[in-house]
């Protein structure tokens, strides 16, 4: 009798904590999406994550912007002169553009951007943005005269950095990282930010002054560090939009009929670098022995579909080669052992030797690398059957940056680069370059990758990358794995999506919420 | 009264003492860990040394530990670097303590009163068979860790919500789903998680009860039951100071336990803060996090050293 009662009194108090209170969230009428961090400032002159990319494409705007043919389209310019070749532009701005606070936009508005890019003491991680543009001045209340530093083919493409309202900050074009801007920052795009939580989430409102009608009423970013956790929240209706899906994940929301999977691609590849300064690795024949004993089709099959690639580009890229000779790095055991041979390697009882020493490599890789531990995990077994010992070590951001690009002490890093729409490789692979952490050097390289900077006609831009796509492919500093299939996942309450492929939200005015 | 004193006297000190060693231990552990923030916030070198006069990276350690007391001792930990750029590091953590303090305060109050609950279920006469499954049923759950505890509790609440949604028999929970939405159910389920899991429950139960058999075979203990005296009059004062003892202690593993409770059920206190503004590098964050808990924690042990001194007259005649 007694245990009756308990049960009893048991499932009400079950019922009540699922039922009680039972009611629609306000939360629904907003688009409610999830970044793994969320941003950590917002203010484009020091954006650097791609959460804060996507915060800004929401909030401010740029004079061109690409349309859906990709093409480049005036967006807060309503006229422009400019001359192939030439060294200026003139630009007019839309007379119906105001502010998020009502101030109407103005020439002044763009001459500070450009500047506060540029002042040295802003330190702007993104100053290279408008490195092109020589001064800016105001000429009229909405007239822009702007000079470049060398002729132009296209200046259209460049002016896609978002413009900042003058009016809000106060010492001119230095702007502080901790500038209040921050916590109250203004754009001419559509939402507007509203509100930061305490549990970092960050909500944004329909922008009243916004020129064009936009479905969506609010919007509301959580940060939800565990991306499988991400897609457990979309199942359950808690979120509407998870950016970048786990391939583990694809198939059980393929399945599920509230969820639409948008297959888009991004401008990022996958690719094993080698420390040049590594003796061993500055061997070119022990580099293509490596990539002659790597599967990569293999490789990519447990994590997702994607493109194998020849070179720096993807395949969708104008600077892709074609050729058939420029072909992807592939499996030829016999060639690599014939390499390793040549190289004064024996091979041993389990791995290729020289002066009793096993052929080993450390593999460096981050930890925080999506879909990165099966992949080492395969390659580490593809290349002990090959006679080559492979040991992994996993890094986090922080240490990463610090072991790979200031101290170089690696032998092998796993990555992915993620370009934009301008897909330009100097930093990688011009021996001067930031990023050509592998200490790269082939002066012809430089030479081309130099000339293309300076190139206005995009046919002979086209020949000159396509050269060094090739160059690449036979140097073989990186082996250039794959571009990997992206999916973002979208609740069927969202229609008349249209992701745009480097810039998420590009469309989002046109996304209707049910 | 002397003794006392002295006993108070030297116990700050000691403090004071822990409180100056953590802080310059945390500045000097950020300095020789690779990587730092100047890499989180920009990728371009030739603003590097610009960007390290700006934190105060070009400065030496002594000196940049002496301009951070002068900042402390002013109420002010400085700014955050990366996590929350040029935030005030106090203004972000004050909703960050005040969410792990709604986890701890409850989570320790229900280990002690579980535990206290299960010790007095164990000395009542009967029930051998049922007392048995209960201790070894405790014990089982406890072993569990805290991430899989978590996850187990996160699905066995939102899977079968779902359904009843799904068929009609609910409307949805202004909690659902877990751990999506700042709800008090979410809460909850953490704290029994900290409570419990990672072996807490089982550790409390067997020390606290290893302390009431001792104080239970004493001969006044005996002789109080024999006489058939107030039981519990006696119990509870003497019992308190070996509790406040292993209770000061768990507070200290409490603190390191939310750091993985608060990354499973997605609560942005101090842990899930310590571990972002750690990966990023944020040092003045990381150093205030760590430095207010090192003093709370060492704060818990001065506070439970004064109560026994002031319960237990041994310890102070020791």
């Amino acid at each position: 009798m007694k245990s009756r009662r308990l049960s009893s009194l048991l499932l009400v108090i079950a019922l009540g904590v699922l039922i009680f209170p039972a009611e629609e969230a306000a939360a629904q009428k907003a688009l409610r999406y999830a970044e793994d961090l969320a941003p950590r400032i917002v203010n484009p002159l020091f954006t650097t994550t791609m959460s804060e990319i996507r915060m800004n494409e929401l909030i401010f705007d740029s004079l061109f912007c690409e349309n859906y043919e990709l093409q480049m389209v005036p967006s807060l310019v309503q006229d422009y002169v400019f001359k192939k070749g030439g060294t200026t532009m003139d630009l007019t701005l839309r007379s119906d553009i105001k502010w998020q606070d009502g101030t109407p936009l103005t020439a002044k508005d763009v001459v500070f951007t450009i500047n506060a890019y540029k002042n040295k003491r802003t330190l702007s991680p993104n100053a290279r943005q408008v490195a092109f543009i020589k001064s800016a001045t105001a000429t009229g209340e909405r007239s822009v005269h702007l000079v470049f530093v060398k002729p132009q083919d296209y200046p259209e493409r460049r002016l896609d950095f978002q413009i900042l309202p003058a009016h809000k900050f106060k010492s001119g074009s230095y702007v502080k990282r901790n500038d209040p801007f921050k916590n109250r920052p203004i754009g001419t795009g559509p939402f507007v930010l509203t509100h930061f939580g305490d549990d970092n989430s960050i909500t944004l409102e329909r922008n009243q002054y916004y020129g064009k009608q936009v479905s969506i009423p609010a919007i509301v970013m959580k940060e939800i560090p565990d991306k499988s956790q991400q897609a457990n929240l979309l199942k359950y209706e808690s979120l509407d939009l998870v950016v970048k899906v786990l391939p583990k994940d694809v198939a059980a929301l393929e399945e599920n009929r509230k969820i639409e999977l948008y297959p888009y691609q991004t401008n990022s590849w996958w690719y094993i670098g080698f420390n040049l300064r590594n003796p061993l690795l500055k061997d070119p024949r022990i580099r293509r022995a490596i990539a002659c004993s790597i599967d990569i089709e293999e490789l990519l099959k447990p994590i997702g579909t994607g493109d194998i690639l020849s070179g720096p580009y993807v395949k969708s890229s104008p600077y892709y080669n074609h050729d058939p000779d420029v072909q992807p790095a592939h499996l030829d055991l016999a060639r690599a052992e014939q390499l390793l041979m040549e190289a004064g390697f024996t091979r041993g009882a389990q791995y290729w030797e020289k002066n009793g020493k096993p052929l080993q490599f450390k593999l460096t890789v981050p930890r925080n690398q999506d879909s990165a531990r099966e992949v080492v995990l395969n390659l580490q077994t593809q290349l002990a059957k090959a006679g080559i010992k492979l040991d992994p070590s996993w890094e986090n951001d922080a240490s990463w940056k610090k072991k790979i690009w200031h101290d170089r002490a690696f032998d092998m890093v796993l990555a992915v680069w993620t370009f934009d729409a301008k897909e330009d490789i100097y930093e990688q692979f011009h021996s001067k370059g930031a990023k050509n952490f592998v200490s790269y050097h082939n002066p012809e390289v430089d030479r081309l990758l130099d000339e293309g900077i300076q190139t206005i006609d995009p046919q002979k831009r086209k020949e000159i990358y396509r050269t060094v796509h090739r160059i690449l492919n036979q140097d073989l500093p990186y082996i250039f794995l794959w571009t990997l299939d992206s999916y973002s996942a979208i609740s069927t309450r969202v229609e008349n999506v249209t992701i745009h492929p480097f810039a998420y939200f590009t469309f989002i005015d046109d996304w209707v919420l049910k | 009264m002397h003794h006392t004193l002295l006993t108070i006297a030297r116990k700050l000190g000691f403090f004071v003492a822990v409180l100056a060693g953590v802080s310059l231990a945390i500045i000097a552990l950020s300095r020789a860990v690779p990587g730092d923030a100047i890499d989180q916030i920009t990728d371009t070198p030739e603003h590097r040394a610009e960007l390290e006069a700006m934190l105060g990276l070009d400065r030496p350690l002594l000196a940049q530990y002496a301009h951070w007391w002068g900042g402390v001792l002013h109420g002010d930990f400085g700014e955050s670097w990366v996590y929350r750029q040029g935030a005030r590091v106090s203004t972000l953590i004050r909703p960050a303590a005040w969410k792990t303090t709604k986890l701890i305060l409850p989570a320790l109050a229900a280990t002690f009163a579980g535990a206290f609950l299960l010790i007095a279920f164990f000395q009542f006469d009967g029930l051998p068979k049922v007392k048995k499954v209960v201790r070894s049923s405790a014990h089982v759950l406890s072993v569990i860790p805290l991430f899989l505890m978590g996850y187990l509790l996160i699905m066995a609440f939102n899977i079968p919500t779902f359904v009843l949604i799904e068929r009609g028999v609910i409307g949805r929970p202004s909690w659902f789903a877990l751990p999506g939405e700042e709800a008090w159910l979410k809460y909850v389920l953490a704290v029994v998680t900290l409570a419990v899991g990672n072996g807490t429950l089982s550790d409390v139960l067997l020390h606290l009860e290893a302390e009431a058999n001792q104080l239970i075979r004493q001969e006044f203990m005996v002789s109080t039951r024999a006489r058939g005296g107030n039981f519990w009059s006696h119990f509870i004062p003497n019992i308190l100071v070996p509790t406040t003892t292993i209770f000061v202690n768990k507070a200290g593993f409490f603190l390191g336990g939310v750091v993985v409770v608060e990354y499973v059920f997605n609560i942005n206190g101090i842990g899930m803060m310590i571990w972002r503004a750690a990966n990023l590098r944020d040092v003045p964050l990381v150093i205030a996090i760590t430095f207010l808990v090192a003093a709370l924690v060492a704060f818990l042990h001065l506070f439970g050293d004064l109560l026994q001194v002031g319960i237990d007259p041994r310890v102070r005649e020791q």
